[in-house]
């Protein structure tokens, strides 16, 4: 095979995988090397499905020992293998970041033989990378789950990001789909390489010249409707992580039904990105407006109101707090309002110095005011059109294009065959294509885990029965 | 009422020359302008600005001095903008800010700086786009090869970086549409006046190179989730020229890339490999 066609299949089997970023690290250029870092981050391309390229994201390698249900490179898959050398890599690595089509490599790989050998083969491309070529572009590697912590430590000292990815929020979902993977043979990488970050900072207040570790730190992924694991959980999950493992980012990973014969994953329905847009909206609430996840779900509501953003669901929810006088509020509840952002806020906060601030200044000043009208005061006046709650969220759902875009409202099949409904209440059987007329539909058999006992049903809006 | 307008030559040295002339000169200008396209208006008094490096010199000190070097950092931004009426808004701005201090670009709600800030920023999300979509093809002899449209006179905001991270490579950015190019010789950078670059020839590996990018881009795509609007929308078409993975493909390759290529426009021959068949 040449480069050409190993490219060709190796970069469609990276393609899940959708971390994209490459902000976070300032390597700095070396003077007679190639390369940089920049600290917020370059996109140099769009794809085709809008996404951000910034980095050639590969797979050494799409010959996979494991079986996880969900993946397309899985053993049991019928699709063309093939692996790079590093010399492959490497040239493709240095030919586009001289062409300046990359910030830099971002490298996965399927389990070739076991963890410690993949890694192994992966560190010695970015040790040359580094070592020999010079490179001081950006490198994100993922981490194989089982790899033992010395192949980290020891990868850990040429890349800028390690990601491993959790892929599913609940240790029995994991089991189920990927019987090989263990959430502890995830986690147990990721605490370690925690550990060693906060110990190489603890170093560097002490030392002037300690060797870089992971510098932009660490990600993870979840995959959303592969399993039945509500939002809920999976914010929670996501808060635990950002909180026990230091994380930089977890990113959101709408299920593509590409295995179709599987009883264990859905049924061919369509992607879940509205889904997962809520998902990533709540998690900014997460990271940059201090929410904590019980405030925008709970155990009795644990699905995002797909009508409606997160935190603007909090905020007719709690229409106590509101309005709030944007002259006078803190920078705390200025990030409560829907329609004012960081960006926003801290702008409101700074020309707050220089004098009161008008409606029309609030404009200038980047706020969204046809959703803040609702919520705030400015000097005392009121500009909203309602202060019921119902009658606000009418407005909000007619402005957002969001929603209509990403899961455009369709009949509920459910609605259009009764028959259907019940039995998928009763006791999960397949409906078969029995009789011509009926529509061809295969329920996924109920399978009893411990989430079913914390998840409530997921709504019906979502195509899932 | 008469107004006083001054009119200068474009430069940056006349716009400082024509702020200088404002304090110590005939008036305070209503507006300050470059003559070519301009409106005339009935009752105004024109005053014809000549550039003088001291004058220039002075006011930039005294921005720096007085105020910040960030405040002179948006100055010049906001110069570069070309915009008709960034100079009146760098004097009105300058103007509020002597008078506040370094702070003045805090108050963002203010009619004197909200206008300067826009332009400013324009100016600096077109460059961190141009630093990620600048596509340099290598020449045969080594040199590699950048050209650019680009909406603001930003070449000297691009150069820095590359000169930082592609120190170890012979390079030139051309702004096509100014007639303008940065070239680095590995040691540093200098601006200079080159037209339209012709009869460009591609060093042997880089059709190679391409082909490669271009596979890459097309499926890296999700096909399920493919939106040609939200490409659009974070890369506007007007860049789509300049950019190797959005060219027609081959002929013995594999059609448009997936959303469409740019509908009927002029092959760049920088790029190869382009089918002469537009496609579907």
């Amino acid at each position: 095979m040449d480069i050409f066609e190993k490219l060709s299949v190796l970069a469609e089997g990276a393609k899940y995988d959708v971390s994209c970023s490459s902000s976070g690290s300032d390597r700095k250029a070396v003077k007679g090397q190639v390369g940089s870092g920049a600290m917020s981050g370059i996109c140099h391309s769009w794809s085709a499905d809008g996404r951000c390229i910034s980095l050639l994201k590969i797979l050494y390698s799409n010959d996979c020992v494991y079986d996880c249900a969900y993946c397309v490179n899985r053993k049991s898959a019928d699709v063309k293998r093939a692996s790079f050398t590093p010399d492959e890599l490497v040239r493709l690595t240095m030919g586009f970041y001289r062409r300046n089509y990359i910030e830099g490599l971002f490298l996965s790989s399927a389990v070739m033989d076991n963890p410690c050998r993949t890694m192994e083969e992966m560190i010695s491309v970015v040790k040359r990378l580094r070592t020999v070529e010079g490179f001081n572009g950006y490198i994100h590697m993922k981490g194989i789950p089982g790899a033992s912590s010395e192949l980290i430590d020891e990868a850990g000292r040429y890349i800028d990001r390690m990601s491993l990815n959790l892929e599913l929020p609940s240790d029995k979902g994991l089991r189920l789909l990927a019987p090989q993977k263990k959430q502890k043979t995830i986690l147990d990488p990721m605490l370690h390489i925690r550990n060693q970050i906060a110990a190489t900072s603890e170093e560097k207040k002490r030392f002037k010249r300690v060797p870089s570790y992971i510098p932009a730190g660490q990600t993870t992924q979840v995959m959303v409707g592969a399993t039945k694991d509500s939002d809920f959980s999976i914010m929670r999950v996501s808060e635990a992580m950002y909180q026990g493992l230091s994380l930089k980012r977890v990113y959101y990973s709408a299920y593509v039904p590409l295995v179709q014969d599987n009883p264990l994953l859905p049924a061919a329905v369509k992607a879940p990105l509205l889904r997962e847009h809520r998902l990533y909206q709540a998690d900014w609430l997460l990271r940059f407006y201090a929410f904590k996840a019980d405030e925008l779900l709970t155990r009795e509501t644990p699905y995002f109101d797909p009508q409606i953003d997160p935190k603007a669901g909090w905020a007719l929810r709690n229409m106590g707090v509101f309005p709030v006088e944007v002259n006078k509020a803190a920078y705390e509840m200025l990030l409560r309002i829907p329609g004012v952002g960081v960006v926003s806020a801290r702008r409101i906060i700074a020309s707050r110095r220089f004098g009161r601030l008008s409606f029309d200044d609030l404009k200038k000043l980047g706020v969204v005011l046809k959703r803040a009208r609702h919520f705030i005061l400015c000097n005392g006046k009121f500009y909203g059109s309602s202060q019921d709650p119902v009658q606000i969220r009418g407005s909000l759902t007619a402005l957002d294009n969001d929603w209509k875009r990403l899961d455009p409202p369709q009949i509920s099949l459910f609605d259009l065959h009764p028959q259907i409904d019940a039995i998928s209440k009763g006791n999960g059987q397949s409906v078969g294509a029995q009789d011509k007329n009926q529509i061809l539909l295969t329920l996924p058999d109920r399978v009893v885990t411990s989430e079913n006992a914390l998840a409530a049903e997921p709504s019906t809006v979502y195509g899932w029965g | 009422m008469i107004m006083i307008v001054f009119l200068y030559d474009g430069s940056f040295e006349g716009m400082l020359t024509a702020i200088y002339e404002s304090y110590y000169g005939p008036g305070h200008p209503e507006r300050i302008e470059i003559p070519d396209n301009r409106q005339e208006a009935l009752l105004e008094q024109i005053v014809w600005i000549t550039a003088d490096g001291e004058k220039a010199r002075r006011v930039e000190t005294a921005i720096v001095q007085k105020l910040s070097h960030t405040v002179m950092d948006a100055v010049e931004l906001a110069w570069m903008s070309e915009d008709m009426a960034a100079a009146t808004v760098v004097h009105r701005f300058l103007r509020y800010g002597f008078k506040q201090g370094p702070a003045v670009l805090e108050h963002e709600a203010h009619p004197a700086v909200n206008p300067l800030l826009k332009l400013s920023r324009a100016v600096s999300r077109e460059r961190h786009r141009l630093l990620g979509l600048a596509r340099f093809v290598q020449l045969k002899g080594g040199i590699y090869y950048c050209r650019l449209e680009p909406d603001f006179n930003l070449l000297t905001l691009l150069a820095p970086h590359f000169a930082e991270r592609m120190n170890d490579q012979p390079w030139v950015i051309h702004d096509a549409r100014r007639g303008l190019a940065v070239i680095f010789d590995t040691r540093s950078w200098k601006l200079a006046a080159v037209p339209e670059a012709q009869m460009l020839t591609l060093h042997n590996q880089e059709e190679e190179m391409q082909r490669f990018w271009r596979e890459y881009y097309h499926r890296i795509a999700i096909v399920e989730r493919i939106n040609p609007n939200l490409r659009r929308q974070m890369m506007p078409k007007k860049y789509w020229k300049n950019l190797t993975e959005m060219q027609p493909r081959d002929i013995e390759g594999q059609g448009a890339p997936p959303g469409g290529s740019l509908p009927g426009h002029r092959q760049n021959p920088l790029f190869i490999g382009m089918g002469q068949e537009q496609s579907p």
